[in-house]
């Protein structure tokens, strides 16, 4: 995309609906990328201008003034001064205004302007000023910027091509003259003149009852907010398992139909084997989670597309400050039930650099979408679908107590790591809280189709690779006739020597077998004791009983209890690790992470063992 | 006390000198902590302990 001929950059306010004035602006075809060094996601797309002429059209994080104290806010300003490394300085900048709160967002957009550079200002979601009872003046304002001012609508591709044309002009006058930089203002006096301003393009105001502050008064209630709040979690958690259901079975249908479809009709080898028990059993029992995460994804999105979630962090800043944390940690934390990389990706909306640390260590114990795969199974097979209350299951009671054990864990971490190795100034807690926003169903297809996609590759690339030199591992040097396949192969020498350590937590062979793979992601435990146990099937038979009947023969009940606490803590993802050296600079912290966190996770698989043996469940 | 960059952050979110603000929310029962403050036409979150280090003069709104 460097090979287009210009760029164009979006700058504003967070809330300014920036994102959804660059997806209105660039459609589908968006690159998502990270900025070079650093993890703030790049994301760009093309601009059309009226002539057909393309542009590389960036949306920058947003930012609230041009004197960074967040990551996100330092790149911002690095692209806009043409300092960021790979990113070519922007030939125009358009500032996004929300046209309801001109007062704040145009202190930005005088900082903008002061630096002299070609800008067109998008006068963005004029029809909820209007709803509000605000007539704005886009021509009164132009004049007192000095440069074009265009209202738009993003969510109705209202004055997009307005836009696009009012950039195709100011990329043409760039050569020639630019506006007169104004004095250097103070930030009071740039905030002083931005309500001046904004009084002076308000042609009238008619005082009506806001939505939001009526919403507000139900969802930031003493009693009733958090009880709606845990009311919607609920719901949340309800829905990834019995929406995503139906999908699932029928993608699980059409991978064992696919896989018996191959065994009718290719002659047996080894090449028919590597299709069906390593490619179609590993990639096939990952990609069947696709619907669960979707699912979770979808109302992270409406709760972030809504506005509902700073007011979660609002209703949570009380009890994550009881661990000496702040309610800005709650959405990392919640991202991290659907995978902890976003998770800590988000940690940098965090401006406490020790509170944004301890959010990260504690990141990888929110029971993250990778796990489901393997609680599924697991409880599946081992827990009894029995009713121990109306309504209330054996099985969810247990996936529940290890979601809340995962939690516990996490808080019970933040309060002793805020007291020792990210120790520091009690945290701060400021944030705006936006307009409430219905979210358009295409914002919300494309922020799905983009996870949807991340994953799918994930299964495509690492997964299937590790799938593969899985079952390689496992089938070679081949057995003896009549000896087992696993013992005489190369995995099986490995998981003997680990199986010495982890026997004492209860784990056997194949378990210890599972583990090696399953640090480049947690779900791959799950096809890798299917591939395990497909390799080690003697007959049809065998095979055909699925991994829930083969893990009942081979493991106790204290065994599969000891493996759900495991799973808990141990932090089994490559990609965890990689990104929290990242966002942390350096191999220190994912150290540290590593070593507590398998350090909590032996301990508490060994209690869980003992426990469970000790009351004759082994 | 704040840190600077507390400060800075209030800043930036139009709570300056000279701005008008109403509390809207208290947070949860109990502590009743953070507050939602409305500045112009924002609202924003805030704990006690900064509410604390701003100088804030009583008004009347006109009915």
């Amino acid at each position: 995309m460097s090979r287009l001929p210009g760029v164009v950059a979006l700058v504003g306010n967070p809330n300014a609906g920036k994102s959804a004035l660059f997806n209105a602006l660039t459609g589908a075809r968006q690159k998502i990328a990270n900025y070079p060094g650093v993890t703030v996601e790049r994301k760009a797309g093309r601009l059309v201008l009226p002539n057909g002429e393309q542009l590389e059209l960036v949306d920058l994080p947003g930012t609230y003034g041009l004197d960074a104290t967040s990551p996100d806010e330092e790149v911002t300003r690095r692209v806009i001064m043409g300092e960021q490394p790979g990113q070519a300085m922007p030939d125009v900048l358009v500032c996004v205004l929300d046209a309801s709160n001109l007062e704040q967002h145009l202190v930005l957009a005088q900082e903008v302007l002061a630096l002299g550079r070609p800008t067109v200002v998008a006068l963005n979601m004029v029809d909820l000023a209007e709803r509000d009872g605000l007539v704005l003046d886009a021509q009164a304002l132009a004049a007192e910027l000095g440069v074009p001012v265009v209202p738009t609508v993003a969510v109705r591709r209202r004055g997009l091509a307005e836009l696009a044309q009012a950039v195709a002009a100011a990329r043409n006058r760039a050569e020639q003259s630019v506006p007169k930089p104004r004095a250097q203002l103070s930030g009071t006096e740039r905030r002083m003149l931005a309500r001046t301003m904004a009084q002076g393009a308000t042609l009238s105001e008619t005082a009506k009852h806001r939505l939001h502050a009526r919403l507000d008064q139900v969802l930031l209630h003493q009693w009733l907010g958090p009880v709606v709040l845990f009311a919607l979690l609920f719901v949340v958690f309800q829905a990834v398992f019995s929406w995503a259901k139906p999908v699932q079975d029928s993608l699980d249908a059409l991978f064992s139909g696919g896989s018996a479809w191959l065994r009718a009709h290719m002659a047996a080898s080894l090449a028919r084997d590597l299709l069906t028990d390593g490619v179609i059993a590993g990639v096939g029992s990952v990609v069947v989670f696709l619907p669960q995460i979707l699912v979770l994804f979808f109302f992270i999105l409406v709760m972030e597309a809504t506005g509902y979630m700073a007011r979660a962090a609002f209703l949570m800043d009380r009890m994550m400050a009881g661990v000496g944390l702040s309610g800005r940690s709650f959405i990392p934390l919640l991202s991290s039930f659907a995978c902890a990389v976003p998770g800590i990706m988000a940690t940098r909306s965090i401006t406490d650099p020790k509170d944004r640390l301890t959010t990260i260590l504690i990141a990888p114990m929110m029971t993250c979408s990778a796990r489901l795969p393997v609680y599924a199974v697991i409880i599946a097979a081992f827990i009894p679908a029995r009713q121990v209350l109306p309504g209330v299951g054996l099985q969810g009671l247990v996936l529940f107590a290890l979601y809340g054990m995962g939690i516990v864990g996490a808080m019970a971490a933040a309060l002793l790591l805020r007291r020792s190795v990210t120790r520091g100034a009690a945290s701060g807690f400021i944030m705006e809280l936006p307009k409430y926003q219905l979210p358009t169903v295409k914002d919300l297809a494309l922020g799905l189709y983009q996870r949807a996609w991340i994953f799918l590759r994930r299964a495509g690339t690492m997964i299937f690779t590790v799938a593969i030199v899985l079952w390689l591992l496992l089938n070679f040097p081949r057995a003896e006739p009549g000896r087992d396949q696993v013992d005489a192969s190369i995995a099986g020498h490995i998981a003997n020597g680990l199986a010495v350590v982890v026997e004492p937590i209860g784990f056997n062979r194949d378990i210890a077998l599972s583990l090696i793979p399953t640090m480049a992601a947690r779900e791959v435990a799950v096809s890798s004791l299917a591939t395990t146990y497909a390799v080690g099937a003697t007959d049809e038979a065998a095979r055909a009983g699925g991994l829930g009947q083969q893990l009942k023969s081979h493991w106790s009940l204290a065994t599969a209890l000891a493996f759900l606490a495991w799973f808990v803590f141990a932090p089994q993802c490559m990609s965890t690790i990689a990104v929290t050296r990242r966002e942390t600079n350096g191999w220190k912290w994912p150290a540290f992470m590593l070593g507590y966190l398998f350090g909590l996770a032996y301990i508490f698989a060994g209690a869980v063992y003992w426990i469970a043996v000790a009351a004759g469940l082994g | 006390m704040l840190v600077p960059e507390e400060a800075h952050r209030l800043r930036a979110l139009g709570l300056e000198e000279g701005a008008d603000v109403r509390l809207a929310y208290r947070g949860v029962f109990m502590t009743r902590d953070p507050l939602a403050v409305e500045v112009g036409r924002m609202t924003v979150a805030l704990r006690r302990v900064h509410a604390r280090a701003m100088h804030v003069e009583p008004h009347l709104v006109p009915a």
